[in-house]
């Protein structure tokens, strides 16, 4: 029985090889979970199509930083040798384009990187300090050499007793049920 | 769990031993979290002799400060000299820090792996250091600010947009700045590993805030590799400006031999050249300190002795075109400029330079030689110092010889100009040596990836991606 | 590898290029020498018109000769599928003829190069200081002994190449590596000599250190584009069916996008120092081509050289479809053209309207009999070197 003041997060298998989390992933969707998250120590390829996730939020991110920083950049070379301080420099045209590329290329890159970084980790939701997975035994090798499938609590079918028989049918390392605070 | 078993052209492989994802683990972070394991001579006799180094910087800096830059050489008409050609240097030879992580990352080059994380920190290094001869050139920094950088001031001026110094900063800085965030991006997940793998609280809390909460979920990965990507895409072309930025410093001036439109590409290659033989001045030795060798192996080594082999072939080139169309141009002050390096007082350094880059580097054609770790060693030697030449040859030799001979002035560098320089160099070497210290030295993360795709059948597919690409 | 589907697919036919390009070349390059020869009032029109197909042919054979010798030395995967037809388009045949098809421009340096003009020699002292390098007897005997060179090394890589299809022998790869390697320094540094003689002597004084890498990199992109359209146009055709993967299009398209974004860094690079400079005889340069209509010519190019491939080149869906890439690849080729026709022709023509007829006539009649070259030289070989280990791996590496 859970402890007073405490739901459900989910409930963990812990495997040791790509490979099987990868079939452990398959497996699960294929029984009709949906919420579902693992947690590897490294990018497991073929995991995200296999946990059905798609996301092309950070691209864009980029994109968009990238569509910026040019215009940002040509906008503030503009107004600084056009409209705000016009003088006359080896007769070229107040507005050189040619030398305004490399600052506004500069720019393009500038934005882009750190408007693209910082989106990446907000779209992830970090930084964030505490996380229920962390209860889970064992989780501190989730970063070096095991291989954890977590089907969340949020997942209408997730029930203690059939889900955690269903993950003992995928022979994991071992089992256990994560919680969270109310 | 060994690459390439069928021994392609017998190959070395790119993770040597018997390894599985704990041992190299244990292997990378226990450079970090075993302290004692430094408490080597050549680790204390090195990093103290670099910090005697980084004294005689700051004594430079201080007079320099106090003094004014009087204390330099330089002067009309040679106003650009040992700062300029240490800034070039050392901004080089970051570069190949960007190159091998960012573009071999799009090239699916994983020998890559093992070497990136350190080279990224030898591109953040290299270009504080060069940040430094600028910066402090301008006499007093802290009021150069308002022509550096647009902000609005008191003084009602702006940054000139038209002159190519105002794209150097916009260059250096945004280069700093990405390399920072790529190498930062590169160390999270490791900073989760080495939070999970500390055994003391305090540790583990320090690991643990700069890991930012980094738990390895898929969905973050799944992010994460999207952006670590783009970041490497955005990098490569950012690499290439820079250097061509700083290469317009000179090109877009109508002085002698400088006014030449190859020096773009030419600065870039001679860039890449300097970085790569830095990269394996640092790499050799260390390896054999901290038994890395199952993880930088001599196939890394290879490779990168056969860029530096093509790099210096370009700038080479680059040497080539120089001369042959200064003096195809018929224009009295270019030929001036090539009769003055080949015969004028400075003559003796510009032969050295062909020597340095031109005749030592052919050694590398031989695969014997690639894979004679002396000889590499000594080569990478040579490069650096023919490429500061290089830039000697370029700057105060270009300078003290103009369009009327009333103007010629000879160029000699001070005492000065040396501490600052070897300072630089000092700084360096202490500050990678606290890096190999206090961080994981090797992508831990990647490298466990690499060794999941070794492992699995793919040996072959890797082995035909790494000659695959360019 | 679907065997069954190749079977059944029908068999590309890529040396019918030959004798279709026969046919439209003959008769346009017989105008052409004819009306150089036998019109005086034609002449000058005539042979510089000549000399820009000239100068594009003979660029696409060194660029489709310089990616051989690319391939050969860093043996990447990509190149093999297309490896044929770079051998054939810088293969012995073609440069051999485009070596032929300078003789008409020897007999007319008069009335091309500043140079061969005794005149304008004696009352200009930067031509003098050139005239023991750069002459009539220097430029054709340099000309031609580097033709001869090119050509006999491409005709070792091919024979080399066919002999390893034969037996299967490894070693051969590693032989060609070892020569392909310098072989590139060589390259590079001739191609550079030549076109300072053919093209860049055009004006009496103008300089660019700039000039041979770009006359390195763009051929190069132009013979990639070239037989990246004949593989893609192709692809349901056996054999290339085969071969055809979305890893094969996507490194095709990736270094198609490299190579473009050279071009267009070298151009810039260039641009933007002389711009600055402001030097009268490097800036001289900019000065012709960008009045007179030049400019709308150039403005065109960056747009439509540079910008559309590059974004075309970026999208995955494009590098995953053969036919898009076929279109992008059509649409470079047209952008070569107009590109080494900016470069050549303002070095002569500053004024009146820009696209003569003649300049199609001898474009078509140079580029008709280079095909037909092209066509014979594939036709002798197997498409793709089937025997290459290294294609298998390819295959499998999609």
């Amino acid at each position: 029985m859970r402890r007073h003041g405490t739901k459900l997060h989910g409930i963990v298998a812990e495997f040791d090889s790509p490979e099987a989390i990868i079939a452990a992933a398959n497996a699960a969707r294929a029984a009709g979970y949906k919420r579902m998250d693992s947690y590897t120590p490294f990018p497991v390829h073929g995991l995200s199509e296999a946990m059905g996730f798609r996301s092309f939020v950070v691209p864009f991110t980029f994109f968009f930083g990238a569509v910026l920083g040019g215009l940002a950049g040509l906008a503030l070379e503009w107004y600084v040798s056009v409209a705000d301080y016009p003088i006359n420099v080896g007769g070229k045209p107040l507005f050189s384009l040619g030398s305004f590329v490399p600052p506004a290329y500069e720019c393009v890159i500038l934005f882009s990187a750190l408007i693209g970084t910082i989106g990446m980790f907000a779209f992830n939701g970090l930084p964030k300090p505490y996380h229920p997975i962390f209860g889970a035994p064992g989780f501190e090798r989730a970063s070096q050499d095991r291989f954890f499938l977590c089907l969340e609590a949020d997942d209408e079918m997730v029930e203690e007793d059939a889900t955690s028989k269903f993950l003992q049918g995928l022979r994991p390392l071992s089992i256990s049920v994560v919680e969270d605070e109310e | 769990m060994m690459a390439d078993k069928e021994g392609l052209g017998g190959h070395d492989p790119l993770i040597g031993g018997q390894q599985t994802f704990q041992s190299l683990d244990n292997t990378i972070a226990s450079v970090v979290q075993d302290q004692k394991r430094h408490s080597n001579k050549p680790w204390m006799a090195t990093t103290f002799i670099a910090f005697i180094f980084v004294n005689i910087l700051m004594v430079s800096v201080g007079w320099l400060v106090y003094q004014g830059i009087g204390i330099w050489g330089n002067n009309v008409p040679a106003g650009w000299a040992f700062d300029i050609i240490n800034f070039v240097w050392w901004i080089g030879i970051g570069h190949a820090g960007t190159l091998i992580s960012a573009i071999l990352l799009l090239l699916r080059q994983q020998w890559r792996n093992s070497i990136n994380r350190f080279s990224e920190a030898m591109t953040i290094f290299a270009v504080m250091c060069a940040a430094m001869f600028p910066l402090f050139h301008t006499g007093r920094p802290w009021v150069a600010f308002y022509w550096l950088l647009p902000y609005p001031n008191i003084m009602g001026v702006w940054p000139q947009f038209r002159s190519p110094l105002i794209w150097d900063v916009f260059a250096v800085s945004t280069y700093f700045t990405v390399s920072l965030v790529f190498w930062l991006v590169g160390l999270v997940p490791d900073f989760g590993t080495l939070r999970d793998r500390a055994e003391k609280v305090a540790m583990k809390r320090f690991w643990a805030i700069l890991a930012m909460g980094w738990r390895g979920s898929q969905k973050h990965w799944h992010r994460y590799e999207q952006a670590y990507l783009i970041l490497a895409g955005i990098s490569t072309p950012l690499v290439l400006s820079v250097h061509s930025i700083v290469s317009l410093d000179f090109a877009v001036s109508i002085v002698p031999g400088w006014n030449t439109a190859v020096f773009p590409p030419y600065f870039v290659a001679g860039a890449v050249f300097a970085g790569f033989a830095m990269v394996l001045l640092l790499a050799i030795p260390i390896r054999a300190i901290y038994g890395l060798k199952d993880l930088i192996t001599m196939r890394h080594i290879d490779w990168c002795a056969k860029i530096m082999l093509t790099t210096g072939l370009i700038v080479f080139f680059g040497y080539m075109l120089e001369v042959y169309y200064g003096w195809y141009s018929g224009e009295i002050p270019e030929t001036r400029v090539m009769l003055w390096r080949f015969f004028g007082p400075y003559k003796y350094l510009y032969w050295l330079l062909i020597l340095c880059n031109g005749v030592i580097p052919q050694l590398m054609w031989s695969p014997k030689a690639r894979r004679h770790i002396p000889t590499v060693w000594f080569v990478c030697l040579v490069v650096s110092l023919g490429m500061w030449l290089e830039r000697f040859v370029i700057i105060p030799m270009s300078l003290t010889i103009n369009y009327l001979p009333a103007s010629d002035r000879m160029y000699y560098p001070t005492l000065w100009d040396f501490g600052m320089f070897t300072g630089t160099i000092g700084f360096f070497v202490f500050m990678m040596f606290l890096f190999v210290r206090f961080l994981p030295t090797i992508n831990m993360f990647e490298m466990k990836d690499l060794l999941h795709t070794l492992s699995h059948g793919k040996a072959r597919k890797v082995a035909v991606g790494a000659k695959g690409g360019r | 590898m679907s065997e069954v589907h190749a079977a059944q697919a029908p068999e590309a036919n890529v040396a019918k290029l030959g004798p279709a390009g026969l046919l439209i070349g003959v008769p346009l390059l017989g105008v052409s020498i004819g009306l150089m020869y036998l019109a005086p009032d034609q002449r000058v029109e005539m042979a510089q018109s000549y000399l820009f197909g000239w100068v594009f042919w003979a660029a696409l054979t060194l660029g489709c000769f310089g990616l051989t010798l690319l391939h050969h030395t860093v043996r990447g995967s990509w190149g093999l599928s297309i490896l044929r037809m770079l051998e054939a388009g810088g293969g012995p045949r073609a440069l051999s003829l485009m070596a032929l098809l300078f003789l008409p421009v020897v007999g007319m340096y008069g009335v091309l190069y500043p140079w061969a003009d005794k005149a304008r020699v004696a009352a200009d002292t930067i031509l003098q200081h050139k005239s023991g390098w750069i002459n009539p007897q220097m430029v054709t005997g340099r000309t031609f002994v580097l033709f001869a060179i090119w050509a006999l090394a491409a005709a070792w890589l091919r024979r080399s190449s066919a002999r390893q299809d034969e037996s299967g022998d490894e070693t051969e790869a590693q032989k060609r590596t070892n020569f392909a390697a310098p072989g590139i320094v060589f390259f590079v540094i001739t191609v550079t000599l030549a076109v300072t003689d053919w093209v860049m002597s055009l004006d009496a004084h103008w300089y660019s250190t700039m000039f041979g890498p770009l006359f390195v990199v763009g051929p190069a992109l132009g013979a990639l584009a070239l037989c990246t359209l004949i593989v893609c146009v192709n692809a349901d055709k056996s054999p290339f069916n085969q071969i055809m993967s979305l890893s094969l299009t996507k490194d095709l398209g990736n270094m198609l996008f490299t190579l473009n974004l050279f071009w267009a860094y070298f151009n810039f690079s260039q641009f933007i120092i002389y711009w600055n400079g402001n030097l009268p005889t490097p800036a001289g340069y900019y000065f012709h081509r960008s009045a007179d209509g030049w400019n709308f010519i150039g403005g065109f190019l960056i747009v439509f050289q540079f910008l559309v491939p590059f974004f075309a080149l970026m999208t995955p869906r494009i590098k995953a479809s053969p036919r898009a890439l076929a279109w992008v690849c059509g649409w470079l080729i047209l952008m070569r053209f107009l590109d080494v026709y900016y470069i050549v022709t303002p070095m002569y023509r500053t004024t009146g309207p820009m696209v003569h007829w003649q300049d199609i006539v001898a474009l078509l009649g140079v580029g008709g009999i280079w095909l037909a070259a092209f066509g014979s030289q594939v036709k002798g070989a197997s498409v793709y070197p089937v025997h290459d280990m290294r294609l298998m791996e390819a295959v499998e590496h999609a």
